[in-house]
């Protein structure tokens, strides 16, 4: 079944025609459903999880422990148990290298990252090797953006700890072969992290299939709420790793003299976590796979297609990023104009683009570039707003003549 | 957005005022814009406490560049001591604190139309100030 592009647009309300919206990679619009069930949890199952015996409180610890296995289920989990709620992928992945390091890190180790990395997935990890006197190395990027893997055996050794890497870029939209980059890393005895943030909107993942240890990834990018995210590892790194977060919901006794933890995954979440984003991402999850990740996939390979062909028409266009298979998002510089301006004039063609360095300063810097102009796709994205998109850069070759 | 690009921000940015580093250079800083990646590169040569030549250098936008481009008339011949209150002034008039802002600084009122550039022009200021206080 094809994706009914027009019903689904009209389930966005944030999606408007005449603007196209081609910044989902950054943050995604949310459908109805999802904004339902925000006010459901607020309204209905208002009361705190884990705690007091009134029907709210109750009703709030049931949605939020039915969206834990709901996202287990999303990315092939085999426990709900082994799901942390967190803010986003940038709390996990801190969540990962603070508790992580903790555990397995040791003056001399090396935790090696790659050059495509958000920094989410490259500053905690520096912040962990100097807290731990490790050494932190990087994949190389090729020419076409994709990893230099024929450097892969040089840069992972038997003194490599965590390999951490994204399963696809937010600036050029590589998708990595994660189950063999983890293989690698297994076959050094290092653990394999993965950010998933770009990877689990476009397509499912199976993270048993994958054989990695960690992945994360955050709600509001899958068209769910901001403020919550997930956090799956191997039950066994969980049950290992030290508490991140001190505080209530997380220990099991306290005493003054000290404190025991409370069992996984609530060792992990300090605090009154975010409901209503749990229930939000539940809808969002829901929606996004009812729609069927066949449909999804042609109708988002079709647009960037479309995207793709005509940018290569305008020979003032420089494309960074152009392996396969991708996540549906075009980055591109455009001659004698600044990335900036050229979002600036398109927001004026009521056309919305990220510009700048995408938070991956080394990927730009690998192509000599200090910002890109990217235009990210989603399930209600269309041709026309690519046509739109194209209209607003020729706008911009006029201006700037 | 109207009006932005079709002024005195175009014509700047397409042939900007002192866009070259200087040699002999009493000052110098450098500022990022750590939101977009920005870079600016600001010299000065200063004598008997008044600014006699500025340059830049920048890998930047359009807004930033015209920006450093008008700074640098407005900078040469500026006593030291009068940088922080020009440096004001020109925060003001991008922020739209200053309801009406000093001849000199009017062009700066364009970019409140845009209030997700403003650092873009404040940055060229912020080198100014940097290049006297970093030393």
């Amino acid at each position: 079944m094809a994706l009914d592009v027009r019903a689904v647009r009209r389930a966005f309300p944030g999606i408007r025609d005449g603007e196209a919206y081609l910044d989902t990679a950054a943050t995604a619009q949310k459908p109805e459903p999802v904004l339902e069930r925000l006010r459901w949890a607020y309204v209905e199952a208002s009361g705190n999880v884990h705690r007091g015996a009134h029907r709210r409180s109750a009703l709030a610890t049931e949605a939020f422990e039915a969206a834990r296995a709901r996202v287990a289920r999303f990315l092939g989990a085999p426990s709900p148990q082994q799901i942390v709620f967190v803010r986003g992928a940038t709390e996990a992945l801190n969540l990962l290298a603070t508790c992580l390091g903790a555990l397995r890190l040791q003056p001399g180790d090396e935790v090696l990252v790659t050059a495509m990395e958000h920094h989410a997935n490259l500053v905690p990890w520096q912040l962990a090797c100097a807290r731990h006197g490790a050494t932190l190395r990087a994949l190389p990027l090729t020419a076409e953006g994709a990893l230099d893997l024929s450097r892969l055996d040089d840069l992972l050794g038997d003194r490599t700890r965590v390999l951490a890497v994204t399963h696809a870029s937010n600036s050029l939209g590589t998708v990595n072969d994660v189950a063999r980059l983890a293989a690698a890393a297994h076959a050094v005895g290092a653990l394999c992290v993965v950010d998933g943030t770009q990877a689990v909107v476009h397509g499912p993942v199976d993270v048993s299939a994958l054989g990695v240890d960690a992945y994360v990834f955050s709600g509001h990018k899958v068209y769910g709420p901001s403020g919550i995210g997930a956090l799956w590892a191997r039950g066994e790194l969980l049950e290992a790793m030290p508490p991140y977060q001190g505080g209530g919901e997380m220990i099991a006794t306290v005493e003054l003299a000290g404190s025991t933890y409370a069992p996984v995954p609530h060792k992990f979440e300090a605090g009154t976590p975010h409901v209503a984003g749990a229930v939000g991402l539940h809808a969002a999850l829901d929606y996004l796979e009812g729609l069927g990740w066949e449909a999804v996939r042609a109708h988002e390979q079709r647009v960037v297609d479309h995207a793709e062909a005509q940018l290569g028409q305008l020979p003032w266009i420089h494309r960074m990023g152009t392996t396969r298979p991708r996540v549906p998002l075009v980055s591109f510089t455009v001659d004698g104009v600044h990335a900036h301006d050229v979002a600036t004039i398109l927001d004026g063609c009521g056309v919305a683009v990220r510009a700048g360095h995408h938070c991956t300063q080394p990927a730009l810097d690998h192509f000599d570039v200090a910002a890109t102009v990217r235009a990210s796709f989603g399930v209600y994205s269309t041709l026309e707003e690519v046509d739109q998109l194209v209209a607003g850069l020729r706008r911009v070759r006029e201006v700037f003549g | 957005m109207s009006g932005l690009y079709d002024g005195w921000i175009l014509e700047h940015s397409k042939a900007p005022r002192g866009a070259a580093r200087l040699e002999g250079a009493t000052h110098s800083a450098r500022r990022d814009n750590p939101f977009c990646g920005d870079r600016i590169t600001l010299d000065l040569v200063v004598r008997c406490e008044r600014i006699v030549a500025v340059g830049f250098e920048a890998r930047a936008c359009a807004i930033c560049i015209a920006t450093g481009s008008l700074l640098t008339s407005l900078a040469e011949g500026l006593a030291v001591d009068d940088v922080t209150g020009l440096v004001e002034s020109a925060r003001a008039a991008v922020d739209g604190t200053a309801a009406e802002p000093p001849a000199h600084l009017e062009p700066l009122a364009l970019i409140r139309t845009v209030p997700t550039r403003r650092r873009c022009a404040t940055l060229p200021f912020e080198a100014l100030q940097g290049a006297l206080e970093d030393r």
